[in-house]
């Protein structure tokens, strides 16, 4: 195959990756903008929601759309009593609220070792064929989830700007103490941001399901991209997780395939690490006093 | 109060603990016990080793990482180069606190998340690096049939002859840490803890400080991997992970995070855990995670701070 | 001779915003020098880039003759130059007499490899500094509470603890970030005799930032005005007090005097 032929193709994977990281990196600085907190347990709900959808759409047929709801409410309601009863009583301690979401992604990774087994399991696309675009040929799956993935990030973005809660959220991540001037409770905001927050991972989860297959290990690789993400974009930006995710989504496709894997893996993290030594808040992030 | 703590305190105590020691291999039943005693000792110098970073409150989640450069710079020098493993070991702790010293140049800057982070994608980049420098590392399948430490004659590669070996280093890496707590670097040290501006409007130049905790941490670290490498005589990129670090890590909470002694007491608690659950396959790891969880949220200081929390308890009724 | 403390034409800008402008002063040896202004004039922002905790923009700063551009805050304390925090700011799960023993961590002739094995030397090392610590504390008048734990200490006691640890490195030049805040006026006029009684006895002068006008007008021998990131009046309390330009800058703000 020529070079002109893989271009089109190592784009489209890259805005697959790309639309993917974006997700995982959007919920994880939704919770540290908001909470000051570094979730360790992201990765493991961005498993939890492929498995959701594994059981859902593929053994009980459950539609695709419906599975998605599933997953929002299943996986909200776990984020928000994580928070209430893991972190909460620890949020005065940096540190310690790390350690315990440290102690929740082991839990949570063993527990679906041993009730579902370590070997990986296929599932089918949600849609198949194929999308002829000028001379380019893609497959209809890739489409689907690119798309699913932008309206997902569209319906979080209108939630912040339009709803109250979205724009208390905003509030309390700009400043919270002026939040709290202005009325907004915090304490009642924490648990929606966290429970979002891991609602966009179990739902980037779901969406590659079928794209990768589904084992208690696959949260451990989006969540090491969603830490170098929100790095390069900056810890608690939105717009930052957004553009980083599908850039550093572009540089692994591309880079996979005209450099081989590895390299462009030990790339990221060597630029990443650089980039957190020059500008420690990130590309967009803004200064923290 | 000094004098009581100083010096001959401290011998008697070796001594003490040497006399026990001296006999421990012979009351153990069988083998496998000294093999856990073994790996406990080696987690105590990794988990002291982490405390030390702790204690100019910062925390490494790539401990393990540290470990395993220790681990594969000795195995390499005495496999390939043929150097005597102690010296290689040696050398490879010293190298490895170089290492560290020079990351933590460039990263002092950060603090809290952000150092976190930093340590958690070295440990990422190390475990790359391990698996794909084959030429070097043996890539995945690791490094075979390492040689064990011999130092005059006297191979330490049986695991009774080991447990000396490992329980003396233990000890000294236990009275270093000590030593420098109490020492004017440990002054430094828990100023930058309590509160690094002041500390800083001290005179004390908390960044120097803070590359050289951590640099003394990783190096121990480092020591302790080579070790190890030289006791399994094996080492491979899944021997020192992230998984690694979060035990590390463990140990330190649920010991307690206060002292330097409660990451000795994780290690003696948390270390043998998983042959005592090894009926309950699979389950061992939860109870893992769910033993942080707790201790974090029920005895935030560790079991260090049990009995003055039981004191307080049995005050209060 | 050339003053303690000399501080020509520095600017810092945050942004677009210019914090500070052109803003020259010096402090002599053996001065107080009050450092007032309007809420938001950039006394604070003066106060770090003197103290090394930022850089100004433009503009030099020597101190006893050097250069202190660019040092970390740490290497200014060691040359002489100390100073306290507006908030309280002490090791909370230290004891008082530790505290200030750690305020003298530059000066104990206490060595590391002494310490790490607990030789004698270190050990009467040790005893000297506490010796000497423990006179500090009687100068501030808390050394009866010298064996709690500092972060139990009332609030007027940590604002003490907080000088005691800044003169502990016995500096040519200590900066007081607004000694008296959050103080009852009994316990802010004790502090301006504990301020001046330092000054005199440790020979140490002083530059001191503070709101308190009565404080300020009774200890100080100069006084500096800054508004709006510059100079705007210079000289003696009574000087200060009456002029016009002053009287503006705090129009509005009530001018205890």
């Amino acid at each position: 195959m020529d070079i002109l032929a893989l271009l089109p193709q190592a784009g489209l994977n890259g805005l697959v990756i790309g639309a993917m990281y974006a997700l995982m990196a959007i919920g994880f600085s939704l919770v540290f903008g908001t909470m000051r907190i570094v979730n360790f347990a992201h990765g493991e709900f961005y498993m939890i929601g492929s498995f959701i959808a594994f059981f859902s759409y593929a053994q009980w047929e459950v539609p695709f759309a419906l599975t998605i709801l599933i997953t929002v409410a299943a996986v909200g309601l776990a984020g928000a009593l994580m928070e209430w009863v893991v972190i909460r009583p620890l949020r005065t301690d940096e540190l310690s609220s790390m350690i315990a979401t440290l102690g929740v992604s082991v839990v949570l990774q063993n527990s679906a070792l041993m009730f579902f087994g370590a070997s990986p399991r296929p599932m089918p696309d949600v849609v198949s064929g194929l999308v002829h675009l000028g001379p380019a040929v893609f497959s209809a799956s890739r489409i689907f989830v690119i798309v699913a993935a932008a309206l997902v990030i569209g319906a979080f973005w209108l939630f912040m700007q339009k709803s109250r809660t979205g724009r208390a959220m905003r509030a309390v991540a700009q400043d919270q103490e002026a939040a709290l001037l202005q009325g907004v409770d915090v304490e009642r905001i924490f648990p929606f941001a966290f429970g979002i927050g891991v609602v966009l991972a179990a739902v980037a989860g779901a969406l590659m399901a079928p794209v990768f297959s589904v084992s208690p290990f696959v949260g451990a690789t989006p969540m090491l991209k969603a830490f170098i993400v929100v790095i390069l974009g900056g810890l608690g930006s939105i717009p930052g997780a957004v553009l980083g995710g599908l850039l550093i989504g572009m540089i692994e496709s591309f880079g996979a395939t005209f450099l081989g894997g590895v390299v462009a893996d030990m790339l990221q993290l060597a630029v990443v690490i650089g980039i957190l030594l020059v500008r420690p808040a990130g590309l967009m992030g803004r200064k923290e006093a | 109060m000094i004098a009581k703590t100083g010096l001959t305190v401290r011998l008697g105590l070796v001594v003490a603990a040497s006399i026990v020691a001296a006999f421990v291999p012979d009351l153990l039943p069988n083998l496998f016990y000294v093999h856990i005693a073994n790996l406990t000792l080696l987690s105590g110098i990794f988990a002291l080793s982490l405390w030390i970073i702790y204690s100019v409150g910062q925390l490494s989640f790539g401990h393990a990482a540290f470990a395993g450069l220790g681990a594969y710079m000795s195995a390499l020098l005495a496999m390939r180069l043929e150097v005597p493993p102690a010296i290689a070991l040696i050398i490879a702790a010293l190298a490895t606190a170089g290492m560290a010293a020079l990351l933590g140049a460039v990263i002092l800057r950060l603090r809290g998340v952000y150092f976190v982070l930093v340590t958690f994608l070295f440990g990422q980049m190390f475990t790359l690096l391990v698996l794909n420098w084959a030429d070097l590392t043996n890539g995945a399948n690791g490094l075979i049939s390492i040689p064990a430490i011999v130092i005059a004659g006297v191979s330490f590669g049986p695991r009774p002859m080991f447990f000396y070996l490992v329980f003396g280093v233990f000890l000294a890496v236990l009275l270093f840490t000590w030593g420098l707590k109490r020492s004017t670097f440990g002054r430094a040290f828990d100023s930058i803890h309590q509160n690094i501006d002041l500390a800083e409007s001290c005179g004390i130049d908390t960044a120097r400080y803070q590359v050289i905790a951590f640099a003394i941490g990783s190096g121990i670290a480092g020591l302790g991997g080579a070790m190890m490498a030289h006791y399994i005589r094996f080492v491979s990129p899944d021997t020192f992970t992230f998984h690694n670090s979060v035990a590390f890590i463990t140990m330190l909470v649920v010991g307690g995070r206060s002292l330097f002694w409660g990451a000795m007491i994780g290690a003696a608690v948390i270390t043998p855990l998983p042959e005592l659950l090894r009926d309950f396959e699979g389950l061992q790891h939860i109870i893992y995670g769910a033993i942080l969880i707790l201790v974090l949220r029920l005895l935030p200081g560790g079991l260090v701070s049990l009995p003055s929390v039981l004191r307080r308890q049995g005050g209060g009724q | 001779m050339t003053p303690l403390l000399d501080v020509r034409n520095i600017s810092k800008r945050f942004g677009g915003l210019m914090a500070l402008s052109d803003v020259t002063f010096s402090v002599g040896s053996d001065e107080v020098l009050g450092l007032i202004g309007p809420n938001g004039a950039g006394k604070t922002t003066c106060f770090n880039v003197v103290s090394g905790n930022t850089s100004p923009t433009s503009g030099s700063i020597r101190f006893d003759g050097q250069n202190i551009v660019g040092l970390r805050p740490s290497r200014i304390v060691r040359m002489g130059l100390s100073r306290t925090y507006q908030a309280t700011s002490v090791f909370p799960d230290s004891t008082v007499l530790e505290n200030v023993v750690r305020g003298a961590f530059t000066r104990s002739q206490d060595s590391l490899a002494g310490s790490i094995f607990g030789t004698g030397a270190s050990a009467a090392a040790q005893a000297r500094d506490r010796a000497d610590c423990m006179d500090i504390l009687e100068q501030v008048g808390i050394a009866h509470v010298h064996d709690q734990l500092a972060g139990a200490l009332p609030y007027g006691y940590q604002r003490r603890l907080g000088v005691a640890i800044a003169f502990a490195s016995r500096p040519k030049l200590i900066m007081m970030d607004e000694p008296a805040a959050g103080l009852n006026p009994e316990e802010s006029q004790a502090m301006g005799a504990l301020i001046r009684a330092m000054h005199e006895r440790g020979r140490v002068s002083v530059l001191i930032v503070e709101h308190d006008m009565r404080l300020v007008m009774d200890i100080c021998h100069r006084i500096i005005v800054l508004d709006h990131g510059e100079l705007i009046a210079a000289g003696s309390p009574d000087e200060i007090r009456n002029d016009p330009k002053v009287i503006e800058a705090y129009l509005g703000t009530e001018l205890v005097t």
